[in-house]
């Protein structure tokens, strides 16, 4: 229910929409392989799994012409492949005065849209300054990210050379992306196309133990790689509208024909700035070290009580990566879209917490 | 183990990233409206009018911004301030009139008029079907009348911006709309009229039920009146709007001012409105704060608070300001100017729409100010334009004198010829509806766009007379373009 207000007064409005009576559930099919076996004592155990899952009649918003009054509508069509291997390696490598347990795991998975709606057509999602930010076509991954290829910066010679296709309004200095239908014009939306994947090849993690005579020490790691992620906070604000601070390497934007800096920073308004290009997608590998803990048991203890332990634990110590975001991870749960993976529109960063403390055990 | 929990959530959220269950929030939030059951939906008469009051929200929403941006703004009335660092790239190509098929305004407009479209048919399929019978039957009339009124609207702005598009007169699928191709300008504006005949009739019916803020039978007429006087078909338009002036209905105010005062909305001479509210920010427009100085936080908004980041970049033109002479009580009304920084940190007298004000008493950005459509002032206009061009020059000086008197403004014209009262009349129209999306529709109509717009240094492609059919509903709708787009 919606409302209008009329001379002040707030009246109630009856929503309408399209509706699909013929809405069912989704089914899914999916194959497992599976082993489960240890070597050498036990001292190695290995997990691997292969799946093949196949999901039809999958729930999207297919697209449909405005005139209908909506730009898309619920419909039951689309189908998904999602194939992938997970292993995991547990290793006891040492096991004497010395303990050392190790655990691995690697999973890799691939997935595939088969089909859309009855025309194929591509769906749009994601939203920045209202231009589409994601893409799902038909032969692709879900999501690829969506926008113009930036083929550098226009010089006068370009402006002066009709021969160049341009966007209207484009001056020296302005963004220069490719004219990808051919038809001499660069036009949002008619020129964009996939400009890569949020998905990563693999991800990965790794647990450690170590135990030596009181002392024991715990390291977790996890990362991923492959995958791009579009950093939303820098498409914001990373522009010379003025307002904001800005990047270093806006030092080397375009100024003139003689002094056109590095080829990727223009000198356009910022809405131009804000289009998908690769200026603002990053890659998304990353190595964090999750946890570690150092623990000592101390040597002596009251009655009644069975240990004393104390220890030192870092949550999120530290994270390797390339990203200049806050989190190479936003993209795991960015605006709650499975069709918008891996755009980060400022995902909040991790707390960095480090503990101390006492464990009675009585 | 958190780690290992960790690893395994991430593993599971993309194994199953494409798998989502239907119970996924994001997929059905566009449509929680629908599990009604029409057949016993309709219990009373205000259910059938609160389907009717839908039909005005898209109004509401495309005249908060988008309709200006490609009216206002692309007309001579409104600059904006281009710098490498100042404004939205969007609205610049719309001022400087080279807007292609990307644009988003344009986007936008389309998207919400059929939005509107549909809303009316579907409420005129209820309307016309017999699963309710009213209690009141003025009350149907009236509904009607809105309907039939609001669609005609709709199509007159989209017809006015892209010519011919597609005619949908009752709800139609996805499937089904992909095959509806352009009409021709001729079909849309005979659509047109047919509704807008179709609202006089049921609004003669329903004259003791008609309310503030709705659209109502001289709404009907004076629009009409304006698609005629847009197809050129004096007589007609001189007959329809002769209707609004004998009803006696409305009248000019003595305050021009008064016309815009939020504290008092207009029901007399405005004679139809778009409505909008302090009470929430889907109810509220936000002129006032794209319309003041960028740097003047909140001297003329009165709102400190709310920042102006896409404010002050658009301003009323040095050739409006001109316009309008000394004594002329429309300027201070229509523009003022705050003193302060500029975009290139000059300080200057910077001129803004001032018709619109600030909330009264909303603590964010949420004003109230009602958005004319329709007002006396523009029927006398027109009909003193429409008298003109038929060659009853001396029959139409009093009605322009009206609106100039009411304005301050004595002289005489009675010695004006043909030609010379024709352009003033244009002129005039500039000064009293400066800010409420005439113009561009004024001088495209007069077939006045391209020497005006050129003449104030616009490079305008003789194209943009039409709009670009936006890009998405080219490649989904398989729709003509435009020539030269």
């Amino acid at each position: 229910m919606g409302q209008y207000v009329l001379n002040n007064e707030i009246v109630s409005t009856a929503a309408v929409s399209l509706f699909n009576p013929n809405l069912g559930w989704e089914e899914s099919a999916q194959y497992d392989l599976g082993i489960e076996t240890s070597f050498f004592n036990g001292k190695i155990d290995l997990t691997a799994d292969i799946y093949h899952r196949k999901s039809v009649n999958m729930l999207l918003n297919d697209v449909i012409p405005a005139i209908t009054g909506f730009n898309s509508q619920l419909v039951n069509k689309g189908s998904v492949r999602n194939r992938g291997v997970e292993i995991g390696l547990n290793i006891r490598p040492i096991e004497r005065e010395l303990v050392w347990e190790t655990g691995f795991n690697i999973a890799f998975n691939r997935n595939k849209v088969l089909s859309t709606n009855q025309n194929g057509d591509r769906i749009l999602s994601g939203n920045m300054d209202g231009r589409a930010t994601n893409v799902t076509i038909v032969g692709k991954p879900i999501g690829q990210f969506y926008g113009f290829i930036l083929d550098g910066v226009y010089s006068q010679a370009d402006i002066d050379n009709p021969a160049v296709p341009k966007y209207n309004g484009a001056t020296a200095g302005y963004p220069k992306y490719r004219d990808l239908n051919g038809d001499g014009i660069v036009s949002e939306i008619l020129d964009y196309t996939d400009l890569g994947s949020p998905h990563p090849d693999f991800i990965y993690g790794m647990t450690n133990r170590w135990r030596y005579k009181n002392f024991d020490l715990a390291l977790n790691l996890n990362g991923q790689v492959g995958g791009y992620i579009m950093n939303g906070m820098r498409q914001t604000i990373d522009n010379l509208q003025g307002f904001f601070n800005i990047g270093k390497e806006w030092v080397n934007r375009w100024r003139s024909d003689e002094n056109p800096g590095d080829g990727i920073h223009a000198l356009g308004p910022n809405a131009v700035h804000r289009v998908n290009d690769k200026l603002w997608l990053e890659k998304a590998s990353y190595l964090r070290i999750t946890n570690i803990t150092l623990g000592y048991q101390l040597p002596v203890k009251p009655q009644f009580v069975k240990s004393i332990r104390a220890y030192v634990t870092v949550q999120n110590l530290l994270t390797l990566t390339d990203y200049t975001g806050a989190n190479p991870e936003g993209q795991a749960a960015n605006q709650n879209n499975t069709l918008v993976p891996g755009y980060d529109n400022a995902t909040y960063p991790l707390a960095r917490t480090a503990s101390f403390g006492l464990n009675f055990q009585f | 183990m958190t780690m290992i929990n960790n690893i395994k959530r991430i593993s599971a959220a993309l194994a199953v990233l494409c798998c989502v269950s239907s119970c996924n929030s994001d997929f059905l939030q566009i449509y929680p409206e629908t599990s009604l059951n029409e057949g016993n939906f309709y219990k009373s008469d205000e259910d059938l009018v609160a389907l009717v009051n839908g039909c005005y929200i898209a109004l509401r929403d495309m005249e908060k911004r988008d309709h200006w941006n490609i009216s206002e703004l692309k007309s001579d009335v409104l600059i904006q301030q281009r710098s490498s660092s100042a404004g939205d790239f969007n609205t610049a190509r719309l001022d400087e009139v080279n807007a292609g098929s990307d644009n988003i305004s344009l986007t936008n407009f389309w998207n919400i008029s059929y939005r509107g479209i549909y809303n009316c048919n579907k409420a005129l399929s209820v309307l016309e079907s017999n699963v309710y019978e009213w209690t009141n039957q003025a009350l149907k009339n009236r509904s009607v009348g809105e309907v039939r009124f609001l669609r005609a609207l709709y199509y007159f702005n989209l017809v006015r911006q892209y010519g011919g598009v597609p005619l949908v007169t009752q709800p139609v699928t996805g499937a089904e709309a992909v095959d509806i191709k352009r009409a021709s300008v001729q079909d849309v504006y005979d659509l047109i009229i047919s509704d807008l005949q179709a609202a006089q009739t049921a609004f003669a019916q329903a004259q003791a039920v008609h309310a503030n803020g709705r659209a109502g039978l001289e709404a009907a007429n004076g629009l009409l009146g304006k698609v005629y006087l847009t197809l050129r078909d004096y007589d007609s338009a001189l007959a329809q709007l002769k209707k609004v002036i004998d009803s006696g209905k409305h009248r000019l105010l003595d305050d021009y001012a008064e016309v815009f005062n939020p504290a008092r909305k207009d029901f007399v001479e405005t004679i139809f409105s778009v409505q909008y509210s302090e009470a929430a920010a889907d109810l509220s427009n936000q002129y006032i704060f794209f319309n003041a100085p960028y740097r003047s936080q909140g001297e003329v908004t009165k709102r400190p608070n709310i920042a102006l980041s896409l404010a002050g970049n658009m301003a009323p033109s040095t050739e409006l300001i001109r316009a309008f002479s000394d004594g002329d009580k429309r300027k201070d009304v229509s523009i003022a100017f705050w003193y302060g920084l500029d975009w290139d940190n000059e300080m200057r007298n910077l001129p803004y729409c001032a018709k619109y004000k600030s909330p009264q008493t909303a603590a964010l950005n949420w004003c109230g100010d009602n958005f004319p459509i329709l007002r006396y002032s523009d029927i006398l206009l027109m009909y003193a334009e429409a008298l003109n061009l038929s060659g009853r020059t001396a029959e139409a000086v009093p009605y322009v004198q009206m609106v100039r008197q009411r304005a301050g403004l004595n002289n005489d014209l009675s010695t004006l010829s043909q030609s010379e009262l024709d352009r003033l009349i244009e002129d005039e129209r500039m000064r009293e509806f400066c800010f409420e999306n005439q113009r561009w529709y004024d001088l495209v109509r007069r077939g006045r766009a391209l020497e005006v717009m050129r003449a104030q240094g616009k490079d305008m492609a003789e194209i943009q007379l039409l709009a670009a059919i936006p890009s998405e509903q080219i490649l989904i709708n398989k729709l003509d373009q435009n020539p030269g787009y």
